[in-house]
C-alpha cells in the first residue's frame, strides 16, 4: 500500500496531538498564533464566499491516491518547486500575524511556480495597515483581499516583521503595486474535497484553524495511514520542524477559513 | 552730262575703295581657340581646358551648361540635334540631351576697338551624356539591430488559472525536470532565467522583462490554452501543452537542435 515519503523528522499534527504539545512547541521557538476568524454565533466562519467554488474544480475522491503518488514519483509538487529554488519559510517572529504570514508566503510560493524573481515580501506591510498598526490577529481571506488590491511591499523597503507606521510611505505603497494577487479562490469552511482539489491543482493555500488559532500556508496533499493528509508550512522560522514543513491530519487539517492563489502579477 | 555723271560714278566709286580699304585696315580679323565650361551634374575631376572629366571621359548627367568666354559677340552654338538647348549668350543651357559621346563647338567673334580688331574665336568639347559607367549602388540601409540575441531561448507556458487541468498538464506546468532544463538553457535577462509560467489574462507590468513583455505581446493571441510558447531569438513557435517528457524534447528541439 502507498504511503507517502515525509521529510525526516517531519512533525505530524493529528487528532491525538494535545494542545499542550503545540503551546509547548510555539514557545519553545518563541512564536505565537493569531488567527481570529470573524465568527457566527454556531461557532462557524462567517463564509460569505462571493464566487461559489466550481464544481467542474473538484477532483474526485477516487483520483487522489493515485495523484498524490505520481507527483511525489515525478516531483511536481509545490515543495519540490520551492525546494529547487531555495524559498524559505516566514518567520512571523512571535507577532501575531500569523494570518498575513500564511497569504504572503502564497504569494512567494506562486512568484516561484511563474518564474518571477524571488523576492521576500513583508507580511508586515499588509498587515500593519489593516490593523491600524497595532500586532492583531486575523484571518487569511482579509489579507489576501487586501494584497488583491494594495499588494505586498519586499523586505528590503518593509522588514518582514515591522508594525511601524514609518514604513508606510507612497513609495512602498506604490512599489507594493507590483506584488498584487491577479486570481484567487476561496474555498468551503472545513472542506476536504475543495481543499483537496485545489491542492492537487498545486495552488498554494492559507489555511485559517480555529482549532489551533493558527493561519498556516498548505503545500500539497500527502497520504498517511492510508488517506489524504495535507503537507504544510508554518510561519515560525525554519528551525520548526523540516524546514517548516509539517503534516496535517485527520480533522485538524480542516481549514475553516481557506483561500489560494493561482496567479499573481508578472513582475 | 555724260561727263558730268562719270565723273561723280568714278568720284563714288573711289570713295568707296577708300572706305572698304579703311574698313578693311581698321578690322584686320584673326582667328583664336578658347576653352569651353561645362557645369551640371558632372564626374568632377579636372584635366586639360575642359572642365570636368572622369578619368579620360567627361560624363554629364541631367540638364547641364556650355559656358563660352565672356566679351564676346555673336555666340553660335553648335549641338547634336533632338537637344532641348536655351541659348544665353555666351551661354548654353542644355535641359535634355541624347545620351552618347557627343561633340559641342561654340564660335563668336571679339571686337578689339583699340586694335581695330575682329577676332574670330572658337571651341569645342567633347564628352558623354548619360551613365557611361553606372553609378555606385546605394548603400543598403543598416539592419535594425535586434533587440533579441539570435538564438536566445525564451519560454512561456501559459494556462487559464481557474480551470481544472489533466493530470499530465499539471505535471508538465509543476515540472522540476523541465524547470531545471530552463534555468539551463534559457537566456537570462539580468539574473532571471526567461522562462514564465503564466495566467491567460496575465498583464505583465513594468517591472517585467522588455522581452519577455514583447514576447507575450507578440503571441498571447496564437497560443492555445493551455499551451506554450517557445521563442528562439525573434522566431516564436508555440504549442498546445505537450506532456512533461514530450516538452522537454521540443525544448531541445528548438534549443539544441536535437
Amino acid at each position: 500500500m502507498f504511503s507517502s515519503q515525509l521529510y525526516q523528522d517531519e512533525p505530524i499534527i493529528n487528532d491525538s496531538t494535545t494542545e499542550g504539545e503545540l503551546m509547548d512547541a510555539a514557545a519553545k521557538l518563541g512564536m505565537s498564533t493569531g488567527l481570529m476568524l470573524p465568527m457566527n454565533r454556531g461557532d462557524d466562519y462567517a463564509y460569505d464566499v462571493a464566487e461559489p467554488f466550481p464544481d467542474t474544480l473538484l477532483i474526485p475522491e477516487s483520483e487522489w491516491q493515485a495523484r498524490i503518488q505520481e507527483m511525489e514519483q515525478r516531483k511536481t509538487r509545490l515543495s519540490d518547486l520551492v525546494d529547487q529554488k531555495g524559498l524559505p519559510c516566514k518567520d512571523q517572529n512571535g507577532t501575531n500575524y500569523c494570518w498575513i504570514n500564511a497569504p504572503t508566503h502564497c504569494v512567494e510560493i506562486q512568484r516561484v511556480v511563474q518564474n518571477q524573481e524571488k523576492v521576500i515580501l513583508s507580511p508586515a506591510s499588509v498587515g500593519a495597515p489593516i490593523k491600524g498598526f497595532r500586532n492583531n490577529g486575523g484571518w487569511g481571506k482579509e489579507g489576501l483581499e487586501y494584497i488583491v488590491q494594495h499588494g505586498l511591499v519586499p523586505v528590503e523597503k518593509w522588514p518582514a516583521n515591522a508594525i511601524d507606521r514609518k514604513y508606510w510611505t507612497e513609495e512602498n505603497k506604490a512599489l507594493a503595486m507590483y506584488y498584487r494577487v491577479l486570481e484567487w479562490t476561496e474555498c468551503r469552511p472545513r472542506n476536504k474535497a475543495q481543499m483537496a482539489s485545489t491542492l492537487l491543482n498545486r495552488w498554494p493555500g492559507a489555511s485559517g484553524l480555529n482549532w489551533w488559532s493558527h493561519e498556516v500556508t498548505y503545500y500539497e496533499p500527502v497520504w498517511v495511514d492510508g488517506t489524504l493528509a495535507v503537507r504544510a508550512r508554518n510561519s515560525w522560522g525554519m528551525s520548526y520542524g523540516t524546514k517548516g514543513y509539517f503534516i496535517l491530519q485527520g480533522s485538524k487539517m480542516l481549514p475553516d477559513d481557506y483561500v489560494c492563489v493561482r496567479s499573481q502579477l508578472a513582475a | 552730262m555724260w561727263e558730268k555723271e562719270s565723273w561723280l560714278a568714278r568720284l563714288w566709286i573711289i570713295l568707296s575703295l577708300f572706305g572698304l580699304m579703311f574698313v578693311a585696315a581698321a578690322l584686320a580679323c584673326g582667328q583664336e581657340s578658347v576653352p569651353v565650361e561645362i557645369t551640371g551634374d558632372t564626374k568632377k575631376v579636372q584635366v586639360d581646358r575642359v572642365v570636368v572629366v572622369k578619368e579620360d571621359r567627361l560624363v554629364v548627367n541631367g540638364p547641364f551648361s556650355l559656358k563660352a568666354p565672356t566679351g564676346g559677340i555673336l555666340y553660335q552654338w553648335q549641338h547634336p540635334a533632338g537637344w532641348d538647348v536655351l541659348r544665353k549668350g555666351n551661354v548654353l543651357e542644355v535641359k535634355s540631351a541624347t545620351k552618347g559621346h557627343v561633340t559641342v563647338a561654340v564660335e563668336f567673334a571679339v571686337v578689339d576697338f583699340d586694335k581695330r580688331l575682329v577676332v574670330t574665336k572658337f571651341g569645342s568639347v567633347s564628352f558623354d551624356v548619360g551613365e557611361v559607367t553606372p553609378p555606385d549602388p546605394p548603400k543598403p540601409p543598416e539592419p535594425p539591430v535586434p533587440p533579441i540575441p539570435v538564438g536566445a531561448l525564451r519560454v512561456i507556458f501559459v494556462a487559464e488559472s481557474g480551470s481544472k487541468l489533466t493530470t499530465e498538464e499539471l505535471h508538465t506546468w509543476n515540472s522540476t525536470r523541465i524547470a531545471a532544463y530552463l534555468d539551463e538553457k534559457c537566456v537570462k535577462d539580468g539574473s532571471l532565467p526567461a522562462w514564465r509560467k503564466w495566467d491567460k489574462d496575465q498583464v505583465p507590468s513594468e517591472k517585467e522583462t522588455a522581452a519577455m513583455k514583447q514576447l507575450w505581446a507578440d503571441s498571447k493571441n496564437s497560443v492555445p490554452v493551455p499551451g506554450i510558447i517557445i521563442a528562439v531569438g525573434q522566431k516564436a513557435t508555440v504549442y498546445p501543452l505537450p506532456k512533461e517528457d514530450e516538452t522537454l524534447a521540443v525544448l531541445k528541439k528548438h534549443a539544441e537542435g536535437k
